[in-house]
């Protein structure tokens, strides 16, 4: 085995490994340091770095990881489905809050990025941060932004999600388990879906089904939300 | 203490065989759903749709659930996987980072800043909507339910 594949090997390896030890340590002690979304790429990033394995080598294999983002979308029809009760009962509340994440998302990033200086390659990636990774990365494209960037904003912007929700809400006086949950679920995707799990059973639900249709949203609507926000 | 020693490690023995059963299950259901993922892709491909195929294939999906086409048991285990281990299949995008390093460590503060205040505002407008329509929509729901009481009394009556 030539040392390139060796090396390859050993990426996917500790990708994989250093991602459930997270999940698993982060069970225990509920350390923010510890969340899988930040230890797992540390880890990894150090391993890069100290090994100075090169970037193709490190995807040789990890970008078999990758393409299970496209399954990982089509598994989110189980808990559309599963929650349909809960859709029937509030149609209103559950399409208007996904419609006003998404705009608000929209605006809010397109505003800022008027005002704050940042390249294009940024610029571009950041639009559409709020929605979850799988189809942040199909939709980014549209609005002229690169897929890896985009997982990385959207990451970061699931964990500031996370941080800020509660505080905010208690700010703001948003005391139902709707108004938490769609605007965890719209701002934070799969990290604010964790934190209003947290908060109560029905934020959670509430917080998933937003995430996955202001996801879906994203997507369909990005080369009409690409012409108006560019 | 003979028989307890036995018993206990027939115990371990279902344990491990029940564990295993679920573990080839759910690894079933997941090439299962990476083929309908694949599937739908093809699909999308081939007809040049402007909709991604892991969209369309979520929407068949879910029409194959309300029909009754696949059981919601066919793909419990493995969408469970899928989405409860969502973080892993992006780890190596965010490693590709290290590609863009400059421009990380010029605009690292600018790029937070946009991120905290577009979050903040999303939360709290996102939050202040849906709580005023919720308000509203569960009393609408009140007063339905209570509408079809009232008709469903006069019948009886």
């Amino acid at each position: 085995m030539s040392q390139s594949t060796l090396l390859a090997l050993l990426s996917l390896i500790v990708t994989v490994a250093s991602y459930y030890a997270a999940k698993a340590l982060y069970r225990r002690h509920k350390t923010w340091w510890l969340l899988p979304s930040i230890m797992a790429p540390v880890v990894v990033i150090v391993m890069v770095v100290m090994l100075s394995i090169p970037l193709p080598t490190y995807f040789e294999y990890t970008h078999w990881l990758v393409t299970l983002l496209a399954p990982a979308t089509v598994a989110f029809a189980l808990p559309i489905y599963r929650e349909r009760q809960l859709v029937r009962r509030y149609p209103i509340t559950i399409s208007l809050g996904v419609l006003a994440g998404v705009m608000f998302g929209l605006t809010s990033t397109w505003l800022l990025v008027q005002v704050v200086p940042l390249p294009a390659e940024l610029s571009h990636s950041v639009l559409v941060r709020s929605v979850s990774t799988p189809f942040a990365m199909q939709a980014t494209t549209s609005f002229g932004g690169v897929p890896e960037l985009t997982a990385m904003l959207v990451m970061l912007t699931g964990i500031i999600g996370m941080v800020i929700g509660e505080p905010l809400f208690r700010l703001a006086h948003i005391h139902t388990s709707l108004g938490k949950g769609v605007a965890l679920g719209a701002s934070a995707h799969g990290s604010g879906t964790a934190k209003a799990t947290e908060i109560g059973q029905q934020e959670g639900v509430v917080a998933s089904l937003t995430m996955i249709f202001a996801g879906i949203t994203m997507v369909i609507g990005a080369p009409v939300f690409a012409w108006i926000f560019s | 203490m003979q028989s307890s020693l036995r018993s206990s490690h027939g115990h371990r023995n279902r344990l491990l065989l029940a564990q295993s059963k679920h573990y080839s299950v759910a690894l079933l259901q997941i090439g299962f759903i990476c083929l309908l993922a694949w599937g739908a892709h093809a699909i999308a491909a081939a007809i040049h749709s402007p909709i991604p195929g892991s969209v369309i294939g979520l929407f068949v999906v879910l029409l194959a659930l309300a029909l009754k086409i696949i059981p919601e048991k066919a793909l419990q285990l493995g969408a469970a996987w899928f989405i409860g281990d969502l973080l892993l299949f992006f780890i190596p995008p965010m490693i590709s980072v290290l590609k863009y390093e400059n421009l990380l460590e010029h605009y690292g503060l600018n790029i937070l800043f946009t991120l905290v205040v577009g979050s903040a505002s999303v939360l709290l407008s996102t939050g202040f909507v849906v709580d005023r329509v919720f308000r509203f929509e569960r009393k609408l729901n009140l007063k339905r339910q209570m509408a079809r009481q009232k008709a469903r009394g006069n019948i009886s009556l």
